[in-house]
Order: structure tokens, then sequence, then C-alpha cells
């Protein structure tokens, strides 16, 4: 196992690490500054997009060159020749304390993704699912903190975490309609050192990986939910998990340099990088794009 | 750039002791309770392992070929070559619960290592220094778990950790006897998650500390300031030594011996891992001049 500092940007909330296959690229997303970057596996050719206000996400589009954002104020659509975002709809336009945050694209093209409210306080956010025909579907609600939806190898489960609830769920999920139920407790996370969960991925085995912000830690589950591996960091505040690389056997972890709110200690020189783990011996799955 | 590697994969039950030697540009560590010396390059090759009749607490290389060994009960020197060892003094016989630990040679050559409480709960632990005639003095007492000593950069300064207690000591040192004086706490973890382990003074005269059951190192500066925190891929990690042909590279042992139920899930724990990228050199450890 070797873990290297990938690239060192300092992202103030590194988030949403997503390696796209077809363009042998990694994604990754500033949320606070509002800025999209896209690098090689080895961390070069490092591009950017600046967004009109934070992001929670981004979601790959299969026609053109284009991404999903969700953005505070909505899904809007990227255009990354031009730079330009175009609003798709905003489902809390009437609730100026939320934006909505972490989200993923299911394997039929649906891209799901959960708000938050930014005091990390309230249960003001939602669950939505919005459709490759502009569609949005609210799933569940009640939520403070959306993070780490993905879903297991057969699209049977999806998982998603509410990250001050202490738990990550699961719910039954149809791959047909894109409807869930049943939501239930996956796993309880060790929130003994202050430490929450963050962004998720499934890896090929069906086996959950979490990074536990302010525990500096990735922790691996196994399909009923018990704890398998973990991985201490060298930050606290990592954010979210991706597989990508020519062989998906690279796992790419985001940072934060600067923690939203001030109750959280800071980090040392290696804050907000991007970190790559190698020879874990486990490789990912690819992430679908959005889109019929 | 940061990159942790894992240099062993050896699961070491209580991995101690990392040392570069420059002479012989080669990497030796501990296993306390395998008990034994391991030796490789750089790549992991050029393996030897000396394996010791009782647990291990730490080793120098000697001038003259082999090491100076401090095992439980006390002082040895062990031949490279035959892997024979010499008795030179039991530094704690009859009394019931200490062995040796962690020991360093100073700036001219002597071996500074100290006892602990095997069940790391009573302060019976000292601290002795073995000079180059094979003399052993007794420096400190009053310890639960000795750990960590290191010397600044000019020698006058000697650091010390009791693990039990929390702390690290920073002693004035005496280059020319050899003695100790005026102890005050250097650096206090009453409030960290873990406490101070090994520990070594790097080119610029911060102090390195390994906060074990923590997984981080700690960089202090010489006013016992909080320099620098870097994570590491295991919550038990145990020691650090720089090396390597530039002495760029900091060396980090840790143990597999299960603690609080939660190892068995680190699969690297105890491995022992090279970390580049640091942007720091270290100081190459003088041999035991006896």
């Amino acid at each position: 196992m070797r873990i290297e500092v990938l690239i060192d940007l300092k992202t103030t909330l590194g988030e949403g690490p997503l390696w796209d296959v077809d363009q042998q690229r990694l994604y990754f997303i500033d949320s606070f500054d509002g800025r999209v970057f896209r690098c090689t596996a080895e961390g070069g050719e490092v591009r950017s997009w600046d967004l009109p206000a934070k992001v929670g996400s981004i979601a790959l589009r299969k026609d053109g060159e284009g991404a999903i954002c969700s953005l505070a104020t909505g899904f809007h659509a990227l255009d990354f020749k031009t730079g330009e975002c175009s609003l798709i709809t905003d489902p809390e336009s009437d609730k100026p304390a939320n934006r909505i945050n972490d989200g993923k694209v299911d394997r039929r093209g649906r891209f799901v993704a959960g708000s938050m409210d930014t005091m990390e306080e309230g249960p003001n956010g939602a669950l939505y699912r919005l459709d490759p025909d502009f569609s949005l579907h609210r799933l569940d609600s009640g939520i403070v903190v959306s993070n780490g939806p993905c879903w297991s190898p057969d699209d049977k489960t999806f998982y998603f975490a509410d990250t001050w609830s202490g738990e990550i769920w699961a719910y039954d999920y149809d791959i047909e309609t894109g409807a869930v139920a049943n939501r239930r407790t996956f796993t309880t996370v060790d929130t003994s050192r202050g430490g929450a969960a963050d962004g998720s991925t499934v890896d090929a085995e069906g086996f959950l990986w979490n990074a536990q912000v302010y525990d500096a830690k990735l922790v691996r589950y196994a399909p009923d939910g018990s704890l398998d591996r973990v991985i201490d960091m060298p930050v606290n505040k990592v954010t979210s998990v991706n597989f990508g690389g020519p062989d998906m056997d690279i796992l790419f972890v985001t940072s934060m340099a600067k923690p939203p709110l001030p109750r959280f200690p800071g980090d040392g020189v290696q804050r907000g990088s991007v970190f790559a783990l190698y020879d874990l011996g486990v490789r990912g799955v690819p992430e679908p794009r959005f889109g019929a | 750039m940061l990159r942790i590697e894992v240099l062993s994969e050896r699961k070491e039950k209580l991995g101690e002791g990392p040392l570069w030697d420059p002479e012989g540009e080669r990497f030796y560590w501990i296993d306390s309770y395998g008990p034994a010396i391991h030796r490789s390059d750089l790549k992991g090759g050029d393996a030897k392992t000396w394996p010791l009749p009782e647990p291990v607490g730490s080793f120098a290389l000697r001038r003259q070929g082999g090491a100076v060994v401090a095992l439980q009960s006390g002082f040895y020197l062990l031949d490279f070559d035959s892997g024979a060892l010499t008795l030179v003094a039991k530094t704690q016989e009859g009394e019931r619960t200490p062995r040796m630990n962690d020991g360093k040679t100073d700036r001219q050559g002597r071996f500074l290592a100290g006892s602990m409480d095997h069940e790391e709960s009573r302060p019976v632990g000292k601290l002795f220094r073995l000079d180059p005639d094979l003399r052993v003095s007794e420096l400190d007492d009053d310890i639960i778990c000795s750990n960590g000593p290191c010397f600044s950069p000019d020698g006058k300064t000697l650091y010390f950790a009791d693990s039990g207690k929390a702390r690290i000591y920073a002693y004035d040192y005496d280059p020319a006897t050899g003695e100790i004086a005026g102890r005050r706490v250097f650096a206090s973890f009453e409030t960290r998650q873990g406490f101070p382990d090994g520990a070594t003074v790097d080119a610029e005269g911060y102090l390195w500390s390994v906060e074990v059951y923590a997984g981080r190192l700690l960089r202090f500066d010489p006013e016992g300031a909080l320099d620098r925190v870097v994570g590491l891929p295991v919550f038990s990690t145990t020691s650090i030594a720089f090396g390597g042909p530039n002495l760029d590279i900091a060396f980090v042992t840790s143990m597999a011996r299960p603690h609080g139920g939660r190892y068995h899930l680190e699969r690297e724990a105890g491995m022992t891992f090279a970390i580049h990228g640091l942007g720091v050199t270290g100081i190459a450890e003088p041999r035991f001049a006896g």
C-alpha cells in the first residue's frame, strides 16, 4: 500500500472525486469555492471551471461535453467548452440556508443528490432524483447533511448517509423505476473521536468505502455492514473517495483545507490535497454518466 | 509531494527502533516481541534477521561492528556474523516488572537507554547510560515507560519521553561527561489522543515524535511548540528515524499487537513505512563508540 499526495491545491472543501473511464480523467470539486477540477491519474494536465455558486457534486453527461452540477442555487447544466451554467431546476429556492450536496449517477443514468442545511443543524434537507428527462423526484426528506450516495453492484441496494446521524443507511432500490424503499441502518459509524460519514463508493466486491471526515479515516464495510478494514489518512478532514486509474485500482481521496464550521481544528501542510492510494488490492466499479 | 509507502510488509508485533546506517546504506529496525533485529536496503533487498532470546527495547550499531542491544534484562553486545550475544550488564536485576526499552547514542557515541514497567502502570523505569568503556550509569528514575531519547544537533539537550506520564522532557546534557541536569517538560500529551513514543531530531533542530495510538507524527520546534502534524496509514505507529542517501526519508515503525480490538482492521498494522517528501532532513546517528 502506498499513499501519495496526487495534487496539492489546498481545496477549501475538496469533494466529489469522480473518475471518468471514457476520458481517463479524474474530476473533483471545491464545494466552497464553487470550482470543478480535472486532471490525469498522475495529477497532470489540470483544468478548472468556475461555477456561479457553491457546488455539492457533479455528474458527467452522456451527450456531449457537459456536466450536471448540484449548486446551492439548484441543479444546473455546465457546458465545459463555454463554461456556462444554466438552471435546470431549483427544488429549494424557498430555503436559502440549504444547498444541494453530494450526488451520484445510477446505472440507468439518473442523478441522485441530496441537500443539506449549511449550518449542519436542522433536518431541512431532502434527497432528490434528477431523471434524464430533467424531471425531478423527491426520494426522502428530514435530512441534515446528505452524503455518500452509491449503489451495490447489483443495483438492488442504495446507500446514503445523513452525516450527523452517526449512521450509513441502506434502501431497497428499484433500478427500473429509480424508487427507494425500506430505509434501514446499514452500519453505525464510530463517532467517538468526532468523525462522521462523508463520501462513499462501492468497490467491485460490493464493499462500501466511506471517508470519515474529521477522523482521518477511510473505512471499508462488508455488504452486511460489518467493519472490514480501516486506513488512517495523513489528514483528519478526508471528505470523499472514488476508484479510478487505467486499472480502476487507485483510490482517490479528497480533503478540505478549511472546514466550513470553526469548531474543527486545522490539518497541517497536507490540508486540502487530493490523495491517491495504490496497491490496496481492490478495484472499483466505473461510474455511469448522466443521461438516457 | 508527500508519499507514504510500505517498506516492509512484515507485521511486527511491536516494531520499534528504526535506524539508518549511512556507512552500509542499510535500514535496521526491531520487533521488540519478535524478538529480533531486522535489516534491509531501501528496496527491501539484502534482508537479514537476527533472532534474540528475550524482548528487545533498542539497539545501536557499534563502531567496531555488530551492535549494542538493550534486551529485557540489560545491555548486551551482538556479533552480527555469529549471532552470539555477550552480556555487558544487567540493569535492574531482582526487580520484578521492568524491562529495557528505547535507546539511542548521543553525539559522542555513548548509548542511552531506559526501562519501562512491563505492565505500563508503575514508575519502576530508569534511564541508563552505557559508556564506551562499558560502564553503566543510572541517570534518572521514577519512569513508567522510557521512550524516544534523542539529542539536539549540538548535543547539549537530551529529549526523553515517559509515555506512561504522557510527556516529553528536555534535559541539559553535558557532551563532555554524559551527565544530565535541569529536567523540564518539553511537551505534554495530556490533552492529546495518543502518547509520545519514539522520536528523532532533524537537521533544523526540530523534534519529531510519534504519537502512538493516534497514528500521527508530530513535529515540535526547539521551544516545544507544535509545528506540524502528519497522519499515517495506521493507528499503531511507534518510532521514527530519518535515513536514505540524502537523509530525507522518514522511516516509521508500527505494531500489530491488538489494542482496543481495532488493529485487526488495519491491514498495514505492524508494517514499516518509508515517508518521502516531508521536505526535512535528519542527522545521521553516531555509532556506539565502545
